[in-house]
């Protein structure tokens, strides 16, 4: 198979053109090899990658109001929506802590994908009535959010808590992969370069931890400092091993807000997932606190316990995380 | 066909120029290394991988789990053996050695509030119970206190020590009033021996008990007295009108090799300048010999070597070493 | 002197030099041995190992700067490194000029024409490079969270910049369309974040040709030879995976009989990306002018099949310099003009043909990482060597030149098969079986040589865990579990101490329980005792047998249970250490002293060595696998 071969241009021409070429492709040549001699040059590494570092910059914002006080209320009353008005009010009421324009993140516990009536999960009743007051209170948003132990979706919806933000005005924020960065907390034993669900907290201002008061197997209890366990991510189910010191850590990592724990009913056996009707307790309680220890500390009293029962309450109050001696806070009971 | 030009040639002879650059730069770079890469792997060898040095039995567990209440762990757990026991504890290490060491653990522990108050536990593993009653028994301070842990114990103002199945454990505090930290930790250490299956230390029933010191009962595992031949030894202090006496008694194979260790002992005696005596009354075979200025006895009885060694008056060494003779003979007859 | 001549020189030379790199490769320190060699170097002068690298990491990593040499070079000169320097090139030309011996000149003026399948290798490397590129967009869109507009108009400057560069209206579009495609992609991480969807994986090692030539080298033909020859390794050497490395290098030479050079033109993706970087050229083979009597002779020894008598093609051209004297006519030559007859300085790469390389190399990342091997399917079996980094930042940067399994000292370093997922072919595993023992203790070797980092470099304080890394401990590749179901003293009674003997940490990390079992039949009446010897009632037992050490004998001395080593036995008798008293004993139990490993998980650092000792040498019954491993938190077992 052979070509034609092309006709060869004048020679004047051609000399002329060739060194038109010349220039244009030195010119090119050279701001190509400028081009890779910088970027080699920007981007060059001597050492290579060095150990995965221990430590992060990233930590969580206190949300808590010193001005507003150490506070405790304990509410009795069979009506939750009622019984957490009430709770607020006692402790100061809602604008104490909600300001206008306050974007607000209410961590539930939604950690299984169990019905309302169980009351393994935060209870919808309650959330709606919190999420209300707080848009009421002039907050500009409103989030919940949990990193559940079953599948989040199905928890979300089975619990009923899905449905009870979107009805009143509060969005659902699930715990995608991208919303966790790994965290140090000071102080602590076992957070340490762990996963956290910090994306949740992007511009945040207020927290409140809404959960329920339950048995369980593993720490005696979960009340307001387990529920931040579902801010963790990774294989967290380790931390089992220790739990006590854990939840002190938990303890140190989040400054609430407020904490509201639900004791309408307790859960009294079998905890945390309880499975029965049987397990739970009518107590008609509901406690609004700004010290989440004195919180957990009055929520087990609810369970038969005292604080020395629940190794972990003694650790977070010896961290400084609150006090578990919640009469001295002179805890105001009323009746919704 | 075109010849190569000049200028090709000059191209050429520059490429040329250019990788005989490059070799020479090569051979030099090839030797300008940091041979510390390569060192380690060579020093260390693979004996340790092939398992033809006996390597420290680890304690199995975390010394920190011993610490009592309020004493905390002031420093990483350590471990030495044969080879590195020295960079511990220097010349005394051959004292070990000699008594078939294996391994050594250390750590050092504090009161949690105050760091300054601390102490350092030393756990020999000395493989075989009688290996850590030598290393205990050589060591022996007169002044110490018995402990609260069996018969092999004792305690001085800042330290404790004691011997447990094959462990010989010391534990030593930078000062005073540790002492129930450092015996509670002691015990849970002794807890967690086996109890020796069998009385290993039935030599200490054939020292004669009249005068006897029982606490100066010693084991000698090697090259006792300077002689190769002779080892397994157990001494003992006797006070002998006021003047102290060695008795020696070493348990053999059988009488053969007794009766031959006798004799070949006093070889060694004679070659080292000593004179022959004579026998001892009532102990057939035995032998008094005068080395310088002291006697030494030696008698032999069943599968029992015995004698007394280094003594300055010869009545007290052949009164010794008759009463171990007759004390022998009860047992080579069992 | 001939050009030609002086070609030949350096491709020998570069060849001897790379085979002396494979040979020094060995870890040591004799002249012939790894010492200082920098036996890296071709892989560092690979512009594609750079650019690669540089794309996943954004970073240019120490001696991997070598490649701005040869990237300078090949701007000014064109394609030197494929004629020139390139050994697996060098293979190529050899075998194919004897290929070509007794082959008509018309027939290879025919064979050396230029195949339009040629710019298969151009598609090969936009797809290698766009899959290792995921990561570079998804950082874009990062960049994009926090301002939108960056990433849109770093791509449309891009697209301005090319269109008004490129010479044809094709060639614009072509850029145009691929960074639309870009931008369309960066477009998505505006609304959503693409973590997890898009990432990237530099799978450019399995065809670039340095890599590829280490690769055959080091783990085919030296180990081959070795076996005849025992020069660098006294022991035969072991390597997994090599039939599909060996069979890939027998092809790729053998082809060369059928077309010279075949696996340049047509397959070699560092070709190709020299041949877009000599785009610009300033000295190029070409044309003078003048009258071509049109022979075509100057094809007959075209390595690169890029026709110089006719319209160069300037990418294929690997400056080979034969049409320089085959030319009857002295029209030939190496000029800084253009040839007379014309060029053709881009591939003619179609539209469809560019989009779907560059958008299967973006796509087939997410695709192969459905199946989770990086997330909570990771490979367990997949031990990694001391000092590598995490999974997808490793992969990002293993080139699989497999440098780390040449330099093993103890050989346990393999290239992988595709089991731990297809993304890890021929990237380096431990295989402790394969090992003359496990990793070695006081031996960081494989992170030195890694060309990449893909390993790091560490020191042996940071691997045993002393000095400033005593907090943080040794580096743990992994995790040794004892099969209670096939080790001897758990499942059969039979005494053995072989882990935890050599087990190389201080203190051990295998620790053993003890405990006396009675031996199968071992319940025996006894006839009488004389001192230390027990006469049986009957002769039932193996003479010898029980003499070890490990075996006792359990009786009632009356008082209590005693137990008594055995000293020796017979088929009747049984003699024990001193020190009991059996008489009146009727009946004795014969025990054996079982002492059962266990492994410490905050001790075991996954050396392996307990693997590759344990006697059951089939399917070990103390196997390491990664769980443990330092550089995956989320694979530890305990807290810490």
């Amino acid at each position: 198979m052979s070509k034609k071969i092309p006709k060869i241009p004048e020679e004047a021409a051609r000399a002329g053109m060739d060194r038109r070429d010349f220039i244009i492709r030195s010119v090119k040549a050279g701001a190509a090899l400028a081009a890779a001699g910088g970027l080699g040059y920007f981007l060059y590494d001597p050492a290579g990658p060095g150990p995965a570092p221990e430590t992060s910059s990233l930590a969580l914002p206190d949300f808590s109001i010193p001005e507003a006080g150490k506070k405790i209320a304990i509410v009795t009353g069979p009506d939750r929506a009622k019984s957490v008005n009430s709770g607020l009010k006692a402790v100061g009421g809602i604008e104490t802590f909600i300001k206008k324009g306050d974007r607000v993140l209410i961590k539930v516990n939604a950690a299984f994908a169990t019905p309302p009536a169980l009351c393994a999960t935060t209870h919808p009743e309650i959330l709606s009535e919190l999420v209300r007051l707080c848009l009421a209170a002039g907050a500009a948003s409103v989030a919940v959010t949990d990193n559940p132990i079953n599948n989040p979706e199905s928890c979300f919806e089975l619990s009923g808590i899905g449905e009870a933000a979107r009805s009143s005005g509060a969005s659902l924020i699930l715990p995608k992969d991208s919303l966790f960065s790994n965290l140090t907390v000071p102080g602590a034993n076992f957070i340490r370069n762990w996963p956290v669900l910090l994306g949740a907290f992007q511009g945040v201002t207020k927290l409140i931890g809404l959960s329920p008061i339950k048995d369980h197997h593993r720490s005696g209890a979960s009340m307001s400092m387990k529920n931040w366990y579902g801010l963790i991510g990774g294989r967290r189910n380790i931390f089992h091993q220790d739990i006590h010191t854990f939840i002190r850590d938990l303890a140190l990592m989040v400054k609430p807000t407020l904490v509201i724990l639900d004791g309408t009913f307790t859960m009294i056996s079998n905890g945390p997932t309880g499975g029965s009707i049987s397990d739970l307790k009518k107590t008609d309680t509901v406690i609004v606190s700004t010290d989440q220890v004195a919180a957990d500390a009055a929520g087990a009293v609810l369970l038969g316990k005292v604080p020395a029962d629940l190794p972990f309450l003694v650790k977070a109050e010896q961290a400084g995380a609150g006090t578990t001696d919640f009469g001295s806070l002179n805890p105001v009971r009323v009746t919704a | 066909m075109a010849h190569p030009g000049r200028v090709e040639t000059c191209v050429g002879l520059l490429v040329l120029a250019v990788l005989a650059g490059i070799l020479g730069s090569i051979l030099t770079v090839q030797s300008l290394y940091d041979p510390a890469l390569f060192k380690a792997l060579e020093l260390k060898g693979n004996a340790a991988v092939t398992g033809l040095i006996p390597q420290p039995k680890s304690a199995g567990k975390s010394l920190v789990g011993l610490a009592p209440e309020g004493i905390m762990a002031a420093g990483g757990e350590e471990t030495f053996d044969a080879e590195t026991l020295s960079d511990k504890i220097d010349g005394k290490a051959e004292l070990y050695l000699s008594s078939g060491f294996i391994g050594l653990t250390t750590q050092r522990f504090s009161r949690a509030e105050d760091p300054k108050s601390w102490f350092e536990l030393y756990i020999y593993d000395m493989g075989e119970d009688k290996n850590a009653f030598s290393v205990f028994s050589l060591q022996k301070r007169r002044d110490g206190q018995k402990a609260d842990l069996g018969d092999f114990s004792y305690s001085t103002e800042n330290a404790l020590f004691f011997a447990s199945g094959s462990k010989y454990v010391e534990i030593v505090a930078a000062e005073t009033g540790l002492g129930d930290q450092m015996l509670s930790m002691a015990k849970k250490i002794a807890g967690e021996q086996k109890p020796a299956e069998t009385a290993e230390k039935s030599e200490f029933a054939l020292f004669p008990g009249e005068s006897l010191d029982q606490g100066s009962i010693s084991l000698h595992m090697s090259d006792v007295f300077g002689f190769a031949g002779l080892d397994n030894v157990y001494t003992a202090k006797y006070q002998v009108g006021g003047e102290d006496v060695t008795a020696f008694i070493s348990k053999r194979k059988d009488a053969d090799e007794s009766t031959a260790l006798a004799a070949e002992y006093g070889r060694f005696l004679i070659e080292n300048g000593a004179t022959e005596l004579g026998e001892i009354p009532g102990a057939p075979g035995s032998k008094v010999f005068k080395i310088f200025d002291t006697f030494e006895a030696v008698v032999f009885n069943g599968p029992f070597l015995a004698g007394a060694h280094e003594v300055e008056n010869r009545g007290a060494a052949e009164e010794i070493a008759a009463r171990i003779y007759r004390k022998l003979e009860g047992a080579a007859n069992e | 002197m001939k050009i030609t001549i002086i070609r030949r020189i350096s491709q020998v030379f570069f060849f001897a030099l790379f085979v002396w790199f494979c040979i020094a490769a060995t870890f040591g320190q004799a002249m012939w041995q790894l010492r200082g060699w920098p036996v890296n170097w071709f892989l560092q002068l690979d512009p594609l190992v750079a650019l690669a690298n540089l794309i996943t990491t954004r970073s240019l990593y120490s001696g991997l700067a070598w490649a701005l040499a040869t990237i300078g070079l090949t701007i000014v000169l064109g394609r030197f490194f494929c004629g020139w320097v390139c050994p697996f090139g060098s293979i190529h030309h050899f075998v194919g000029y004897m290929g070509s011996r007794g082959r008509k000149a018309s027939e290879r003026i025919d064979v050396n024409r230029y195949r339009r399948a040629q710019k298969i290798k151009y598609y090969i490397l936009f797809g290698l490079l766009f899959a290792a590129a995921g990561g570079l967009i998804a950082y874009f869109c990062e960049l994009s969270g926090l301002n939108p507009v960056l990433p849109v108009i770093f791509f449309l400057a891009v697209a301005a910049i090319a269109s008004l560069s490129a010479k044809s209206v094709q060639g614009a579009t072509k850029i145009s369309t691929a960074m639309i495609a870009l931008a369309g992609v960066s477009a998505v991480g505006l609304f959503g974040r693409l973590d997890g969807v898009v990432a990237a994986s530099l799978q450019t090692g399995l065809l670039d040709p340095i890599p590829l030539v280490y690769r055959s080298f080091n783990l085919v033909l030296l180990p081959l030879s070795d076996s005849a020859f025992h020069f660098t390794s006294t022991v035969q050497r072991h390597y997994g995976a090599t039939w599909l490395i060996g069979s890939i290098f027998a092809a790729a030479v053998l082809l060369n009989l059928y077309i010279p050079r075949f696996y340049c033109r047509f397959v070699c993706p560092l070709g190709a990306l020299y041949g877009i970087l000599g785009r610009y050229a300033i000295w190029r083979v070409g044309r003078k002018s003048g009258k071509c009597s049109g022979c075509r002779l100057c094809d007959s020894r075209c390595e690169g099949a890029c026709e110089p008598g006719e319209q160069i093609r300037v990418h294929e051209c690997v400056l080979c310099m034969n049409c320089l004297h085959t030319c009857k006519d002295d029209l030939v030559g190496y000029h800084t003009f253009r040839s007379a007859s014309g060029e053709v300085t881009d591939p003619d790469l179609s539209r469809r043909g560019f989009l779907v390389a560059s958008l299967s190399g973006i796509a087939a990342v997410p695709l192969i990482r459905i199946d989770g091997k990086l997330d909570r399917n990771w490979e367990s079996t997949l031990i990694r060597p001391p000092g590598s980094l995490a999974e997808p930042e490793f992969l990002n940067r293993c080139i699989k030149c497999d440098q780390c399994a040449r330099v093993c000292p103890t050989n346990v370093i393999q290239p992988d098969e595709w089991n731990s997922g297809i993304e890890s072919l021929w990237t380096p595993t431990l295989n402790f079986r394969t090992g003359s023992s496990g990793c070695q203790m006081n031996c960081v070797a494989c992170g030195h040589i890694c060309p990449t980092a893909a390993i790091r470099p560490i020191s042996l304080e940071e691997k045993l865990g002393r000095g400033p890394f005593e907090k943080v401990g040794p580096i743990r590749i992994g995790t040794a579990f004892i099969d209670r179901g096939r080790c001897l003293p758990w499942a059969m009674d039979k005494p053995c101490i072989v882990c935890q003997e050599t087990c190389p940490v201080s203190p051990k990390a295998i620790f053993v329980k003890e405990s006396f079992v009675t031996v199968r039949g071992g319940s025996i009446d006894v006839a009488g005792a004389k001192g230390a010897v027990i006469e049986l009632a009957r002769p039932t037992i193996q003479a010898d047998r029980f003499g070890t050490g490990d075996f006792f004998v359990l009786f009632d001395s009356g008082s209590s249970k005693m137990r008594k080593r055995i000293v020796s036995n017979t088929e009747g008798a049984i003699t024990i250490e001193h020190g009991a008293d059996l008489s009146g004993v009727k009946n004795i139990e014969l025990q054996v002293r079982l002492q059962s490993p266990q492994v410490d998980p905050e001790r075991c650092t996954g050396c392996g060595i307990c693997e590759h000792e344990c006697p059951v040498s089939g399917l070990k019954a103390v196997r390491v696998s990664a769980e443990g491993e330092s550089r995956h938190r989320k694979h530890s077992l305990l807290l810490k």
